[in-house]
């Protein structure tokens, strides 16, 4: 998808702090009105608050839904928003807000339940521990290496993926993501943990099947 | 990624640490020479996230590092863990279906339409439009409401000079009285009763054959007589249909 090779500028990074970025700039003026604008605003996110209510769902047109009624509703409250918070933070809060509520209409919760408690017992012990590299981020420019990392995620239990996502993907700290979650901070530590770990070893398993075999790495190495 | 803190692993670690890669290989236990916390594989997996985001305190932190120049176990899951971390914080791992853009955006554009001045919205436009034609309509009504309060009060006077006793005739079909003879009686069945009693049944006198006692012939205009008589036709024609009526005419 071409849309996903677009790089992002960061309109949230502001070195001279007394002017207004182009962002604080646009969220001033869709509050004084200019709903126009609004689009403009909140189309660097627009892929986040996808994978955010992908992540909750599993189910791209739902997620597709839920995306776009988050935005709706940020449109609606934008003017409760406040300069404190992080705008992107505030859209994936409401992005996951909204996800969790559809997924709680829809009771798509109670499977994913039984086996989130049997998870949770015990400590996580890593399987591979083979010698390794660092794999160059050129390797995502790869379809099927994008492919083949997101069914990783899939495959993760609700639970992990959801923190996952919102800390690694999405960049809340520890804090957001167990207030967008309702979960305790240690709660989210935890499965945190776990996820990381976890998708390491599909990530060295992925290695064995050849899912980087065309990345220039030393000849007998794994990339860890 | 957009505005957020690092992405990548590595800086998300406090110390300054070149790299996990290593040669003296030695197990899973910490050298007690080296470090002074007897910090063992199953602790770094445990913190490893932590140390990842920077989460463990100063000791802790000194303990894993070394633990990690001397471990390629633990090197091995540190730098698989990195590599998770920093692969899916990437932007590129952030995919949409195609064509999500432009729907969100058509939605977007849909149900977050440009906010126009509340006097410029097509429902503002409204509140005048609607208060002018309620005006405008209003000033119709009375207007003509008097009006026609005018011509009645002028009728209702006129018949009030017509002898009560005079005898006249009322056709069956017709809602005329005459005085017998009248050429608008255009040969009718016709009975005979009292003004008095014609005005009471709902008749009204012809404009024609009792004109004299009309007081609308005297002092209404013009207009006021040529209305009388155009509806005095107009009631004719009513009775009679046009081709009858021209017959009629013509005897």
């Amino acid at each position: 998808m071409a849309e996903a090779n677009v790089v992002l500028n960061n309109p949230i990074s502001n070195p001279d702090q007394t002017r207004p970025t182009r962002e604080q700039d646009l969220i001033a003026r869709v509050q004084s009105g200019q709903n126009e604008l609004f689009y403009e605003l909140v189309q660097p996110y627009e892929r986040r608050v996808y994978a955010a209510a992908l992540a909750i769902l599993r189910n791209e047109t739902d997620a597709e839904d839920v995306a776009q009624e988050a935005m709706l509703k940020a449109f609606a409250n934008i003017r409760q928003f406040r300069a404190e918070s992080r705008f992107s933070t505030w859209l994936i809060q409401i992005t996951v807000n909204e996800a969790l509520m559809r997924r709680r209409r829809e009771r798509t919760v109670v499977m994913e339940g039984i086996d989130d408690r049997r998870e949770e017992e015990g400590d996580y012990t890593p399987r591979d521990f083979a010698d390794w590299r660092e794999i160059p981020s050129e390797a995502l420019e790869r379809k099927e290496v994008r492919q083949k990392l997101a069914q990783a995620l899939a495959s993760l239990d609700r639970k992990y993926r959801e923190v996952f996502v919102l800390r690694d993907m999405e960049q809340l700290n520890i804090q957001e993501t167990a207030e967008a979650l309702g979960i305790s901070v240690a709660s989210v530590k935890t499965r945190l943990l776990r996820a990381r770990l976890m998708l390491r070893d599909l990530l060295a398993g992925g290695w064995e099947q050849g899912w980087f075999s065309r990345l220039p790495f030393e000849k007998g190495s794994k990339p860890w | 990624m957009v505005g957020h803190e690092n992405r990548d692993p590595s800086n998300r670690e406090s110390t300054n640490r070149e790299s996990t890669n290593h040669e003296s290989a030695h197990g899973e236990k910490m050298n007690p020479e080296m470090n002074q916390e007897n910090i063992g594989c199953e602790k770094i997996w445990h913190e490893i996230s932590n140390f990842l985001d920077g989460d463990v305190d100063a000791a802790l932190r000194s303990a894993m590092d070394q633990h990690f120049r001397t471990c390629p176990r633990c090197a091995s899951v540190l730098a698989g863990t990195k590599n998770v971390v920093r692969l899916y914080g990437d932007e590129r791992m952030m995919e949409a279906p195609a064509g999500f853009s432009k729907r969100l955006e058509k939605r977007l554009a849909r149900n977050a339409r440009p906010a126009r001045s509340r006097w410029l919205s097509m429902e503002a436009w409204l509140i005048p439009v609607a208060a002018l034609a309620l005006v405008v309509g209003g000033l119709h009504f009375a207007n003509s409401w008097a009006t026609q309060r005018a011509r009645r009060d002028l009728m209702a006077q006129a018949a009030k000079n017509i002898p009560p006793d005079m005898v006249v005739l009322v056709a069956a079909d017709s809602k005329i009285f005459h005085v017998a003879g009248c050429s608008f009686i255009h040969g009718k069945q016709v009975r005979s009763l009292t003004a008095k009693e014609a005005l009471k049944e709902g008749y009204a006198p012809c404009t024609r054959c009792l004109r004299k006692y009309l007081q609308t012939a005297k002092a209404g205009p013009a207009g006021s007589i040529v209305q009388d008589d155009d509806a005095h036709a107009d009631l004719e024609e009513e009775n009679n249909p046009p081709g009858q009526a021209a017959n009629l005419a013509a005897k």
